[in-house]
């Protein structure tokens, strides 16, 4: 596999799932700040830019490299909800998005993004638990973690700094079919 | 547009044959006139992909999607479309054409200079006589009227021209050719290729031939390996139109270019029973021009050249031009295209690569090959490559987290590839038409294809699968799963559609005698793969190149000794 089919890949999973649910009734009573949504991405108002960075920090978190946030993930997410994906698609992710903060509420008394890490990483593998262990529908929220993971992991190793910090560019300039991968020490991300 | 209208020779289409011809006839002192529909690209400054990174892009090089939906609902099939070559392909909707709901045709293309010769596969495998002899040994379709002695040596022309890398294997089913230095195996395809050197003596598993240079050549550089040939290659190490030969038929100063230059018909004087000329409408203006030459080379790529001559029609070729026979249109091939399998080979974990090498390697065909073995006619080779894959191995799970980050620092497992390319037999059922119902932006008729997969195909894709998997079981590969399905990989998808103005020994039967010259129109040439009589299982570009070369020096002739 190489580059394009790998992206072409990961653009096949990313647009697997259609559907149509009424916007929650959060969203169509809860109008959000104008200056709020500017501060944010072009998509997400602040309280949901807010989550989506949390939540992607959790799967990518920072270590001795950057996490999901410094690698610009949020924005990623941001700019695939709002002009990638489908409106159907935006409305389910956004109804997602919604249904695991009240969830977060409900768990631990508090909005997913004012969590500590550790509740969060708490809700995460609920989820996860959830989306596998489902039968029939899935829930929004199971499907939200999964979507969460999948734009989480593409837009972190498509990223400068995930594809050259955390992993590596295989360098052009010369072919070796037969290298230590010692001598390279991480996966190449492209 | 040129002032002038008259040439020497008019050559239709920029593509891989179209150059070609372009340079073999400017180089044999011809004024050629080079007609091409698409916009004008500029070798380097026009590969605006090059070497970019995904972070480069808006959408990391995945694209618009919804732009795609709407423009490029059946480009984005070609595994080579992305947002870094997007320009090299088609607006479908600008474009249009036809099939019908339950037949689909994927037609992948791109209308500028140079054509699909700037996003093509690269890979370049000689036809030997058991693809010449195929159709007349089990009578599908009509007998070729060459043999590989009679291609042989254009073979070894172009092949000096072109550059290909490769290795030379003494297989009677896939001939040697010229080639430049092989491009290396990886461990993991050098351990495949040395099991099944053990195992069988019927296939030998070697390096793909390329079209890339492993040494500067001819003026070119060798290959840099940054990966994604089809963005453009500033230094034009891999062989296309504007890397090796408009350069060329530039420099004899007898070319002349036109861009956005459409061409709706052959101009035919029945009087002479000659060519007389192309009708060329401007893309920008919509104005019809004539420009007048002695010999016409159709090149505009298969569908494209049958398109024109479909709509080139008069009282002496109502049913289209050099079309006597009635087979214009009819016997469209493509490949059977991916059917394999893929799987885990273990022990070199430690083991991986530096550079992107642009070249798979390559199984020789072993079915059908000295008696009949199967239930069905004809045969196929694999491509393939080892590869590592990295954090996409991980999209579909639950992990998350520093373990997750930690573990994806670690390649996957290695894994062999192995997709085939299989030989489609020619019918007369898979055929292209014209629709004038549905004109296109320029008032010209649509073309409506209708092409599927018969039953020799569909059995064939069953043994290629099956295949497969028994060989990477041999090499000892873990966790095999199988790719391709006739649904998701129909004809077009390819890439090598071919057909439809067939070469043949009789003129009742077909469209070009044996020196892709219009059994009707004496001074009309088809040498793009329209001319093919059948498909046999190799990409077909470096076959295309030596047909031009051979037809343009029997046209040459023909004008010295005024017999066109």
């Amino acid at each position: 596999m190489n580059r394009r089919d790998a992206l072409k890949r990961a653009a096949l999973a990313l647009g697997g799932v259609i559907s149509a649910p009424t916007l929650s009734a959060f969203l169509s009573g809860c109008a959000t700040d104008p200056t709020q949504q500017a501060a944010a991405g072009k998509t997400f108002s602040t309280a949901q830019h807010d989550l989506v960075a949390a939540f992607s920090e959790r799967i990518i978190p920072t270590t001795d490299t950057p996490g999901a946030i410094d690698a610009g993930v949020p924005d990623f997410i941001d700019l695939m909800v709002g002009e990638w994906q489908s409106a159907a698609y935006k409305e389910r992710f956004l109804e997602g998005l919604e249904a695991t903060n009240d969830f977060c509420e409900a768990e631990h008394g508090a909005a997913f993004a004012a969590c500590s890490p550790e509740q969060q990483d708490a809700v995460l593998t609920a989820l996860a638990a959830e989306h596998q262990e489902a039968t029939g529908r899935r829930s929004p929220r199971a499907w939200f973690f999964m979507q969460m993971r999948e734009m989480t992991l593409l837009g972190y190793y498509t990223s400068e700094v995930g594809a050259t910090q955390e992993l590596r560019v295989n360098p052009m300039g010369q072919w070796d079919g037969d290298v230590p991968f010692a001598d390279v020490g991480r996966s190449y991300a492209l | 547009m040129p002032q002038t209208r008259t040439f020497d020779a008019i050559v239709v289409g920029s593509g891989i044959a179209g150059g070609y011809a372009a340079k073999e006839l400017t180089e044999k002192g011809l004024k050629v006139l080079l007609l091409e529909r698409g916009r004008n690209v500029v070798h380097g400054q026009d590969y605006v992909g090059e070497h970019k990174m995904p972070w480069d892009f808006k959408f990391r090089d995945l694209g618009d999607r919804q732009r795609y939906e709407e423009e490029h609902y059946i480009q984005n099939k070609c595994y080579a479309f992305t947002e870094s070559t997007e320009h090299f392909f088609v607006n479908d909707k600008d474009n249009p054409y036809s099939y019908p709901e339950d037949k689909p045709f994927y037609w992948l293309r791109g209308y500028h200079l140079g054509g699909r010769s700037l996003m093509w596969g690269r890979q370049c495998y000689r036809w030997s006589d058991l693809d010449f002899e195929a159709n007349a040994k089990d009578g599908y379709g009509v007998d070729w009227p060459i043999r590989y002695a009679d291609i042989a040596p254009w073979y070894d022309y172009v092949e000096r021209f072109v550059g290909i890398s490769g290795q030379a294997e003494n297989m009677p089913v896939l001939p040697d050719g010229q080639f430049l230095p092989p491009m290396a195996m990886n461990v993991v395809e050098r351990h495949v290729r040395d099991k099944m050197k053990d195992i069988y003596t019927d296939r030998v598993h070697t390096i793909g031939r390329v079209a890339v240079l492993t040494q500067q050549h001819n003026g070119r550089q060798p290959c840099h390996y940054c990966g994604p040939c089809e963005r453009g290659c500033s230094t034009g190490s891999y062989f296309s139109t504007l890397s090796a030969t408009l350069p060329a038929a530039l420099a004899t100063g007898n070319l002349t270019v036109a861009t956005d230059s459409i061409v709706h018909s052959v101009i035919y004087n029945e009087e002479t029973d000659r060519a007389t000329g192309v009708r060329v409408v401007d893309a920008h203006t919509g104005e019809m021009i004539e420009y007048n030459a002695r010999v016409i080379f159709l090149c505009a790529s298969t569908l494209g050249t049958t398109g024109i001559l479909l709509n080139s029609t008069s009282p002496r070729f109502p049913d289209g031009l050099a079309n006597s026979s009635g087979a214009l249109g009819k016997y469209l091939m493509d490949h059977l295209w991916v059917f394999g399998a893929n799987g885990e080979i273990e022990g070199f974990e430690d083991k991986y690569v530096r550079g992107h090498r642009p070249n798979g390697t390559y199984i020789t065909r072993f079915r059908n090959v000295d008696k009949q073995d199967t239930d069905f006619l004809r045969g196929y080779a694999y491509q393939g490559r080892a590869t590592r894959d990295s954090w996409m191995r991980s999209l579909n799970g639950y992990a998350f987290g520093t373990d997750l980050k930690l573990e994806l620092r670690n390649p996957d497992q290695w894994a062999m590839r192995m997709a085939g390319f299989g030989e489609m037999l020619p019918y007369e059922d898979n055929r292209v038409t014209l629709n004038h119902d549905k004109l296109d932006a320029y008032g010209l008729p649509t073309l409506h294809i209708e092409c599927s997969f018969h039953e020799n195909e569909l059995l064939m894709m069953d043994d290629m699968k099956a295949q497969a998997i028994e060989m990477l079981e041999a090499v000892g590969a873990k966790n095999i799963t199988t790719m391709g399905t006739p649904e998701a990989h129909p004809p077009g998808i390819g890439i090598h559609e071919m057909g439809t103005a067939r070469m043949g020994r009789d003129p009742n039967t077909s469209v070009l005698n044996g020196n892709n010259q219009a059994w009707d129109v004496p001074n009309l040439f088809v040498t793009d793969g329209a001319c093919m009589t059948s498909s046999a299982i190799q990409n077909p570009s470096i076959t295309y190149m030596a047909l031009t070369a051979r037809a343009c020096d029997y046209a040459v002739e023909q004008m010295r000794r005024n017999e066109l």
